[in-house]
């Protein structure tokens, strides 16, 4: 049944709005309980309208949060350093991303009264150089030190917001446990069809004349007479978000501030990395 | 996990002129402390982290010294070595180093031998843990004229049945 058919639904045979009804006419039944002897049915003739419940609307962003796969709690910000071969216990070897942690600490908690969402602000770093009147109001407030990059994490339940002030560490994770990765990652400019779509080019001879790396033909002729929208084309690559997920945490080190994650991270080195649970596990 | 921050305000407040209808007004904003800064030594992280796992897997130096280019007696291509493992996790490989990857911690070492007429070959990271040593068996009297010996396999060039060399033959 459609979601139209069930309000329709609920807005004629709505019971609660029946037995609201029910009780507004108890007050004058009560004056004629002493004539009445039997039980008898209103007619519904006689409900001259019936309370209902405003439907919630799937487009409403308090809808929209609820279909969200939120996390319990916030994540951290780090910064991709480079990578470190590391050994497993039995011998193998990974490859592991560092991500260094510094100076992460809670700035601001939004709260569904004031914003209409519940998100954890967390900066990283220290800078004091160009920062805003504004923002240098913002850190005070919150009594940290001006931070160089700042985050927002969005979260379920308003329950789990840390107080502002918090410095989050490394082993707010654990080892073993999985993550997501979201970054930006490396820009690589204007790129051709084989660089960008993997397409396998021309010939290398047989008459092809400079268009080796082409992309060919892009549609057919007359019918349509136009290029079908979403044709693989050249133009921009790189520079979008990556999320990379279930990622496993291999080392975890507070006293000098770096997690080692299993495998390669999006992004050239000194990128800003967010670290989250993995949203396919703790879901 | 997670710990309140220390409250301490930076040397001087920043002092910002603010109008407010027709007059200026002074207003200061405090600026807190950064948190003190992690045991680096004021060096950069990856330097730490790989001085740290240096001293984790190889805390003699022995291995580091078997790849030191400057170590007259160090691993190079064309030597015959035997490497051991701890407590005899896998069986002992006996080999000729046909290549030598230099790549600090992910070092690693291509080994080739015969086993039953058969060219097998083997790369081996040296320091990974479960390595406990890496013997040297023979080093040839001379040095073929290349670093990468893969130009021998399958040819008159190629490793004989290495597994019961003995005795060194030394430069």
């Amino acid at each position: 049944m459609s979601n139209i058919a069930k309000s329709l639904l609920r807005l004629r045979f709505s019971q609660q709005g029946l037995l609201r009804f029910q009780a507004q006419l108890q007050a004058p039944l009560k004056q004629q309980q002493q004539l009445r002897t039997k039980a008898s049915l209103t007619s519904p003739g006689a409900i001259p309208y019936v309370y209902t419940e405003t439907p919630t609307f799937d487009k409403s962003p308090e809808a929209a949060r609820h279909r969200k796969r939120l996390l319990a709690r916030c994540g951290l910000i780090g910064v991709k350093k480079g990578m470190v071969p590391f050994f497993r216990e039995n011998g193998d070897k990974i490859g592991c991303t560092v991500l260094e942690i510094d100076q992460v600490e809670v700035i601001h908690n939004k709260t569904l009264d004031n914003d209409g969402y519940v998100a954890q602000q967390v900066g990283y770093g220290y800078k004091l150089k160009n920062q805003t009147k504004q923002m240098l109001g913002h850190f005070s407030k919150a009594e940290v030190s001006p931070k160089e990059k700042i985050v927002e994490f969005q979260i379920k339940d308003e329950s789990n917001l840390l107080p502002v002030g918090t410095v989050l560490k490394p082993s707010l994770f654990e080892v073993g446990k999985f993550v997501d990765l979201k970054s930006v990652s490396k820009g690589k400019g204007f790129a051709g069809v084989m660089k960008r779509w993997h397409f396998h080019g021309l010939k290398a001879s047989h008459g092809v004349s400079l268009a080796h790396r082409s992309a060919g033909s892009t549609g057919q002729n007359q019918t349509p007479g136009r290029v079908l929208p979403g044709k693989k084309m050249a133009g921009r690559l790189g520079g979008d978000n990556v999320t990379i997920q279930n990622v496993e945490i291999v080392d975890i080190n507070d006293e000098k501030g770096y997690i080692l994650v299993k495998g390669p991270v999006a992004g050239p080195k000194g990128s800003y990395v967010k670290i989250q649970d993995a949203i396919k596990f703790y879901t | 996990m997670f710990s309140l921050s220390r409250k301490r305000v930076l040397g001087l407040p920043l002092l910002i002129n603010q109008r407010v209808g027709f007059k200026t007004q002074t207003k200061t904003i405090k600026v807190y402390e950064p948190l003190p800064n992690a045991h680096k030594d004021g060096k950069p992280l990856m330097d730490v982290i790989r001085a740290d796992q240096y001293k984790k897997l190889d805390p003699s130096g022995i291995k580091q010294k078997l790849l030191d280019s400057k170590n007259p007696t160090r691993l190079r291509s064309g030597d015959i070595v035997r490497i051991n493992y701890k407590n005899n996790i896998k069986p002992s490989i006996t080999g000729m180093i046909i290549a030598l990857n230099r790549a600090g911690l992910e070092s690693n070492l291509l080994l080739r031998n015969q086993v039953t007429k058969i060219g097998v070959e083997l790369r081996v990271s040296v320091f990974n843990p479960i390595i406990e040593r890496i013997d040297i068996l023979r080093k040839p009297m001379t040095y073929r004229p290349r670093n990468k010996l893969y130009y021998i396999r399958n040819n008159r060039l190629d490793v004989g049945d290495l597994e019961n060399v003995k005795g060194k033959k030394l430069l």
